[in-house]
């Protein structure tokens, strides 16, 4: 589809002014015949993901897609869409009735729409019989890590996650701050919430503008507070275990004193205010002006916030500080698999499954990752002995992104299966580096890993969960934003416990006391 | 109707049928036949189809509102579900502070806009250096004309934490920053500003185009009476444009529903949805993230039908007690 | 209803230097700042160098000049691709409104064509009842342009008020010409493009203008009808305008605020509208006093 589109807006680009209402009408009548030629004995596999193309300039010559479509027997179209309208764009294309084969990171928090893909036919699952010996790297990964059993739907696997690491990391509220400038201020890293804010009240008379986040985002406010809620011993997200079973993690009383906790620091004005207007947390800012502190996400992060920092040239160092202490000794980041969203296979008329199944579990294999990560053996990269070098000028030729200490994925391998498997983004983020930048990166890895909380959940849901999570997340999205910056603590308790209220009351008790079948039958 | 359809063979040329006319019409202005004036047709073609596929269209969509609306499904094989998605939507604890939201913006829009308008045409109207005129005519329009994404921004580096109100509250009057586009109060407010600082030139030129439809005998008149400027102002002026007055009043009363949600959705954000958040965003936010598009439907026909029923209301109304009647 | 130009010289006065008269200036002369003061900020914002930006605290005025920003944005491809989309979309786009609307208007103006009443009667009724946004979203769909440069373009190609500004027009149109060429033999086609065209260019100028200002200044249906690769200007200047992301895409060693980046993006989005403006204001204010007409 898309790829017709750029055949016609290319040409009708050529024509020029003058001619533009002729070709347009001529266009027209040509888009739906526009289709670039199919490789004759090959299948099609139509791909949707989110993102950009990156270095790539033109799919039809890009190398690392040839190499995809002859190891897997296929004929491949890439689209990539803008993450801000993915999902829209995806939602689209299922109401219209054709969707792509394979259909990139879906939000997998998104239960009611997944829910009405697999009713309505429109996804098939990896374990079906005919698919399932097709796609082993998919299923091993489900056998690797147990919390992805939540995944399933009905008992079936329907999405590949999309993953950078197995097992469980950091969610998304890790606390950055600046190492440049608490050196400059004589201050050791904060490990408690309390040094924390001395740190910002310090900062914050020295004119910096307070700690940055993105509130208005998805995952914003939600995701800030992860570290506030991890003090008082709450995962921020999926369910807590209780005696009387497992209960939503929002309602809980330790979520009122991480939101109290994270009320003070907002009355204290330490608070960068452009966070609120915020629709994503701006990495650029608080690596070339003036925040000394961020809360951002984890993950392969690291040592890519420092890369901003060298492209800007500030002479700033990035730490991240391991999961604040709130003074009693309790403190804890959200543990969640590590992945961002599933990849479906679709299912409606004209797709082709197996061929999709193949190149899904091509990508996701040992190999298919290196080509994905580092390109063509002996064209972008040599390897002697297990020593890999690079070869910038090639790999920049076949569309792998150049700007120093970047991941360097391919946008091919990125958001199908993989945003890079962590391992090949250590290689790339640490390819010619100092080992001082090793050790660093070690330490922060160390860091953000160090007190995780683990949770229950996340990933399933039930009937009346599935038809409540919505609400139940712009209840949290409103109410919380609402109790961070309330005038004075009396209030912003009372507004929690009206949002608690209200949360019950709207239907969450019910949807609770479903999911409490669904997790007990679970993990007992 | 005096004349017979028949099909045609295909190879003639024509487009499907043609129409043979009774001798009876044959006049030379009267109606014609396909045969001689298929070419009219064949013009009025690309915009008959436009309306009947993005104004009926939708209109076949509503249907939707009924039905547990399925897109894989489709219309026909999608559940019919009656008046559920209505109460669905009126339990949603957003709806109601929604359509309060919608209500409210809109009133404060009109309460301040409309009046915002005239006064602008009044002041304009009283200007006689032509240069002078000319400029502030052109500045007070140019804002419409500009996307509400432009303004957006604008007003956004304006008012940011960061942005030059903040800056020269700071430093020239040592206050402290306010955060404007996130707080729920104050961000109505300036919504409201931002529709009358994008609106108000818009509509002066349609009282100005009344005033200049006003006799000038009777200012001459007035004039000779020795009526001040401001008395000719009251019972000359205002008087002239009132018919101007109660359609653009009708016309906006009308529109108390729609809040205006292109400008909202450039500006809000959730921080501030408790004010913000109005019936169309809510909607599309069911829809188009939800995926409860039968849910969204239905709350975009409520919304319709009030719509309508203002009109009319207001239409009465301004029958009823106005010399000038209503718009219809 | 009305179509006189715009008001320019009323009532003749004397000119005297009243109070009232005084008051009078003044508060325009603060309505012109108000109104004007954002465009004038937004365009100093894009053109003040990084070291002046960064040496005041209040960035009210002016200060210095560089077009380094405007360079930057024209560099970005992202950027540079959004507008040929702006571009393309206003054009093309404007082309198919208006040929589509006037050969539409004339249509109906003859009294040639039957059910014309009928066909009027078509255009009327959805300028009262809509379906709303999720119906229209839909059956935009449902036509498969989603994801084509023609869902910028084709929906919304008739506008039922510019249609019945210019049915009017054709209808008052000097009917004598017309029936003229008819006798000579000419085709509709050849009248309406040969003759009742290009004596209409005020009116056709006038709604291309109120078309063209529609297209330009689109922003929420083309951000989730088409993919990012379509998306025209204004919908990138949002996305950068709610992230303040920008570094990203700049690579290594570059001095930038995304306050002036974004107001440089913004600008490229006013300039046109500022240039052509003045020269056209007559046309569209009269485009303003049409769509008027819509009571």
């Amino acid at each position: 589809m898309s790829q017709a589109d750029n055949v016609t807006r290319r040409a009708v680009l050529k024509a020029g002014v003058a001619g533009a209402a002729v070709v347009a009408g001529a266009a027209v009548a040509l888009s739906g015949t526009a289709r670039p030629t199919v490789a004759q004995d090959r299948p099609t596999v139509r791909i949707w993901s989110p993102g950009d193309n990156g270095a790539v300039a033109d799919w039809s010559q890009d190398p690392i897609l040839q190499a995809v479509q002859d190891a897997t027997g296929t004929q491949i179209e890439i689209t990539k869409i803008g993450f801000d309208i993915y999902g829209d764009q995806v939602n689209a294309a299922v109401a219209s009735g054709e969707v792509p084969d394979i259909i990139g990171t879906v939000d997998t928090g998104n239960r009611s729409i997944i829910a009405q893909y697999v009713r309505d036919g429109v996804v098939t699952p990896y374990d079906d019989e005919a698919l399932a010996p097709l796609v082993p790297n998919v299923l091993a990964q489900y056998a690797a890590n147990p919390t992805l059993a939540e995944l399933k739907i009905d008992d079936r696997i329907y999405m590949k996650p999309v993953s950078w690491a197995d097992g469980n990391g950091p969610g998304f509220g890790i606390i950055h701050v600046r190492k440049d400038i608490l050196d400059g201020l004589g201050m050791a890293p904060p490990d408690t919430f309390n040094q924390y804010f001395e740190f910002l009240r310090a900062a914050r008379s020295a004119g910096s503008t307070g700690v940055i986040f993105g509130a208005g985002g998805e995952g914003g406010l939600g995701g800030a507070i992860e570290a506030f809620t991890g003090a008082y011993g709450v995962p921020a997200g999926g369910w807590v275990p209780s005696a009387e079973g497992y209960s939503f993690w929002a309602v809980q009383p330790g979520v009122r004193d991480g939101l109290l906790l994270f009320r003070r620091m907002v009355s204290e004005d330490l608070v960068d205010p452009v966070s609120w207007e915020l629709t994503e947390t701006p990495r650029d800012r608080y690596v070339a002006s003036e925040p000394y502190s961020m809360i951002w996400n984890g993950g392969g992060h690291v040592g890519r916030i420092q890369n901003d920092m060298d492209l800007a040239g500030a002479g700033a160092l990035e730490w991240t500080v391991p999961a604040l202490d709130n003074g009693m000794g309790s403190r804890g980041y959200l543990s969640v698999p590590s992945f961002f969203g599933g990849t479906f296979l679709g299912s409606l008329g004209d797709n082709n499954p197996e061929a999709a199944a193949r190149v899904v579990n091509y990508l996701s294999s040992p190999e298919g990752y290196k080509l994905t990560a580092l390109g063509i053996a002996g064209r972008d990269y040599t390897e002697t002995n297990g020593e890999i070098t690079l070869i910038p000028e090639q790999r920049s030729l076949d569309g792998f992104a150049t700007e120093a200490g970047d991941t360097g994925a391919h946008p091919l391998g990125s958001a199908i299966v993989s945003w890079v498997p962590q391992e090949w983004q250590d290689f790339s983020l640490l390819y010619g580096k100092p080992p001082e930048f090793k050790q660093w990166y070690d330490q922060m890895w160390v860091h953000q890993r160090q007190y995780l909380l683990e949770t229950r959940g996340t990933l399933t849901t039930s009937p009346l969960w599935t038809a409540y999570s919505a609400t139940s997340d712009e209840l949290i999205t409103r109410s919380f934003l609402e109790i961070v910056r309330m005038g004075s603590e009396a209030d912003a308790g009372a507004r929690f416990d009206q949002f608690v209220s209200d949360w019950q009351g709207g239907g969450g008790s019910d949807a609770q006391a479903e999911m409490n079948e669904v997790l007990t039958a679970l993990y007992g | 109707m005096g004349t017979s359809v028949e099909a045609v063979p295909k190879d003639r040329g024509t487009p499907g049928y043609r129409v043979q006319p009774s001798t009876a019409s044959r006049r030379r202005s009267g109606p014609g036949s396909l045969r001689d004036h298929w070419p009219l047709y064949l013009m009025a073609m690309p915009g008959i189809v436009s309306i009947l596929v993005f104004g009926y269209g939708p209109l076949f969509g509503l249907v939707i509102a009924f039905l547990d609306y399925s897109p894989v499904r489709g219309v026909r094989d999608s559940e019919w579900v009656g008046l559920d998605n209505f109460r669905t939507a009126f339990d949603n604890p957003f709806f109601m502070s929604a359509l309060w939201n919608s209500l409210i913006i809109s009133s404060l829009k009109l309460t301040i806009g409309f009046p915002s308008a005239i006064v602008l045409a009044l002041l304009l109207n009283e200007v006689r250096v032509r240069w002078f005129k000319g400029v502030i005519q052109t500045a007070t329009i140019l804002p419409f004309f500009v996307s509400w994404v432009v303004v957006g921004t604008m007003f956004r580096s304006l008012f940011a934490p960061d942005g030059v109100i903040n800056e020269v509250r700071q430093v020239f009057l040592g206050i402290d920053q306010l955060i404007f586009l996130s707080d729920p109060e104050i961000f109505r407010w300036i919504i409201v500003f931002q529709d009358t600082w994008k609106a108000a030139g818009y509509f002066a030129v349609l009282y100005l185009a009344a005033m200049t439809a006003i006799d000038p005998v009777l200012y001459e008149a007035a004039e000779v009476d020795g009526a001040s400027r401001w008395r000719q102002t009251l019972d000359i002026t205002l008087p002239g444009i009132r018919t101007t007055m109660v359609t653009l009043f009708v016309l906006l009363s009308g529109y108390l529903i729609f809040a205006g949600w292109e400008q909202i959705i450039v500006m809000y954000n959730p921080s501030v949805y408790s004010t913000a958040d109005v019936l169309e965003t809510f909607s599309l936010r069911l829809a188009l993230s939800q995926g409860q598009y039968g849910l969204a439907t239905a709350v975009g026909l409520f919304q319709s039908v009030i719509g309508l029923g203002l009109v009319l209301i207001t239409n009465w109304l301004a029958r009823r007690y106005s010399e000038q009647g209503g718009l219809f | 209803m009305t179509t006189t130009q715009v008001p320019s010289m009323p009532r003749s006065r004397r000119r005297v230097v009243t109070p009232g008269r005084v008051i009078i200036y003044t508060v325009l002369l603060l309505i012109f700042v108000v109104m004007a003061y954002p465009f004038f900020y937004i365009l100093s914002l894009a053109v003040m160098p990084y070291d002046r930006y960064v040496e005041q605290s209040v960035h009210a005025l002016p200060a210095g000049f560089t077009l380094t920003y405007f360079r930057e944005v024209l560099s970005d491809a992202r950027i540079v691709d959004a507008f040929q989309i702006s571009i393309l979309k206003t054009l093309v786009g404007t082309l198919l409104n208006v040929v589509a609307t006037t050969m539409c208007a004339y249509a109906l103006s003859r009294r040639e064509l039957r059910f014309r009443r009928l066909l009027g009667l078509l255009f009327v009724i959805p300028l009262f009842v809509s379906g709303g946004l999720i119906p229209y979203y839909l059956v935009i769909r449902s036509t498969g342009l989603l994801n084509s440069f023609w869902a910028l373009v084709l929906p919304g190609l008739v506008a039922s008020f510019y249609l019945f500004v210019v049915r009017a027009h054709f209808i008052n149109y000097p009917q004598e010409v017309i029936e003229a060429a008819i006798i000579d033999g000419a085709g509709h086609f050849r009248i309406f493009w040969q003759i009742v065209w290009p004596t209409s260019a005020p009116i056709i100028a006038t709604i291309a203008l109120l078309y063209a200002t529609g297209h330009w200044n689109d922003y929420y249906w083309p951000s989730i009808l088409v993919q990012s690769d379509l998306h025209p200007a204004t919908v990138v200047l949002q996305n950068i305008s709610t992230s303040r992301s920008v570094l990203q895409g700049l690579g290594s060693g570059t001095q930038l605020t995304p306050q002036s980046f974004i107001a440089a993006v913004a600008a490229v989005l006013i300039i046109p509208v500022l240039v052509v403006y003045p020269f056209l204001q007559r046309y569209l204010v009269r485009g303003i006093l049409l769509g008027s007409v819509k009571g």
